[in-house]
């Protein structure tokens, strides 16, 4: 009797793959795209960025969706610098909760990623700037909001931290007159930003076309 | 005169009449395209700068309830400087989003609208002439910049015809345009717009058998 106990509980495990199987067509397969607006905040230079950019989606399997995404951030530091960031990337997002998309409910999720950026400091009223190409990792949580289901307003808030080198501003004042001193630095601890992002998304067509091919068979 | 007078408003009566059989279903739905072009007047409250824009638009149903709509902007004048003495000399903008149209028993569609955007966006500054040199030309003109920018607003679909409608709509701008000119200027801009726009279904619903 232990032992078929045993056996049971180590088959149980098993048991919940096959039930996954079966749903997997449900959800996975789909390409999504999208359009999105950032807003970028607590940065190290302390000002607020805001940005535009897009995204597409493949969703793996039912429970995990990836994202592929493309930001232009422009951020105003005290009037008198600005600061220009480009972020191509990728998350990883996974449903711990319902999956199903759902018309008129709300998936949340985790997310976790990567992505390349680009960064360029200018000061207002000269040619003076700094810029530096590196990575930076990302994590946060969102959820998507199905309008239907073909279409999704997600809002995701996520931390970006920068790996490699950073480029800096500090404004201080001399004579009752603002200036910005702006410098690279190699990061040390944790620098990076907070990024909310509000996107729409359509899906437009199922990659691996199972659907299709289930209604056929 | 008298029988075209009559004819005239027997025409009347008979489109009303056709106008209330219908008027019990909701005219917009899914498949329908509409697209329209117009003047569009805005105000940069911040900036203290008025604008004229020209606006082209094309939206699709995805829904009975959502459609994606896309929008260009260019900027046709613009009048007004900033507190820095800086004016806009392009802002010329697309943006792509969603439109959320409310339901109604009829051809009225009022709908709340949702877009992110990129800008182009280049000013100038023009200090007056008691702050320079004599002979110097007064206006220094800057390179244009990709400005990011978000609008929401509410407007409202008056189909009162098979292929046209009336449209009404504001909105509220988001965005900054940061340049290598001495100072930034805000987007934050109310713009309003009304017009004439057409419309068609791309593909026609399925009859159902009686």
């Amino acid at each position: 009797m232990k032992k078929f106990i045993l056996s049971f509980m180590l088959f149980l495990p098993l048991l919940n793959i096959a039930q996954e199987r079966e749903k997997l067509d449900k959800e996975s397969g789909y390409f999504s795209l999208g359009v999105r607006s950032t807003a970028s905040a607590f940065s190290d230079d302390g000002a607020y960025g805001f940005g535009y950019g897009g995204q597409f989606r493949i969703r793996v399997l039912n429970r995990v969706n990836t994202d592929w995404y493309m930001d232009y951030i422009t951020t105003d530091i005290s009037g008198i610098a600005r600061r220009v960031d480009w972020h191509i990337g990728w998350s990883v997002l996974t449903y711990p909760f319902n999956y199903e998309m759902l018309s008129g409910k709300v998936t949340p999720y985790l997310l976790a990623g990567h992505c390349f950026d680009y960064t360029k400091v200018s000061k207002n009223n000269s040619d003076f700037y700094l810029d530096k190409f590196s990575s930076a990792v990302q994590a946060g949580v969102g959820a998507h909001y199905n309008v239907n289901d073909r279409m999704d307003i997600s809002l995701t808030t996520q931390y970006m931290m920068h790996l490699g080198y950073n480029v800096k501003a500090e404004v201080f004042e001399f004579d009752n007159k603002k200036d910005v001193l702006i410098e690279k630095q190699a990061v040390r601890g944790v620098e990076g930003h907070l990024l909310i992002n509000m996107s729409l998304n359509v899906r437009l067509f199922d990659m691996w076309d199972q659907h299709r091919k289930k209604k056929q068979s | 005169m008298k029988k075209i007078l009559f004819a005239f408003m027997v025409l009347q009566v008979t489109s009303l009449a056709v106008f209330g059989q219908i008027e019990s279903q909701q005219f917009i739905k899914k498949h329908l395209v509409r697209a329209s072009a117009s003047i569009v007047s805005g105000y940069m409250y911040k900036s203290n700068i008025k604008n004229v824009h020209l606006n082209g638009n094309l939206e699709y149903y995805i829904d009975n309830k959502v459609s994606i709509r896309g929008d260009y902007n260019i900027l046709l004048g613009s009048d007004g400087l900033t507190d820095q003495y800086m004016g806009l000399k392009d802002d010329h903008n697309v943006m792509l989003g969603a439109v959320f149209h409310i339901q109604t028993k009829g051809y009225f569609d009022p709908y709340i609208i949702l877009q992110p955007g990129i800008g182009y966006t280049s000013s100038y500054i023009e200090l007056p002439s008691t702050m320079i040199a004599n002979g110097e030309s007064n206006k220094k003109y800057y390179e244009g910049v990709l400005s990011p920018v978000g609008s929401a607003g509410i407007g409202f679909n008056y189909y009162f015809q098979r292929f046209a409608h009336l449209f009404m709509e504001t909105r509220y701008m988001y965005g900054q345009h940061l340049s290598k000119a001495p100072s930034p200027i805000s987007l934050e801009e109310l713009r309003i717009t009304f017009g004439l726009g057409f419309n068609v279904f791309v593909i026609k619903d399925k009859k159902k058998p009686a």
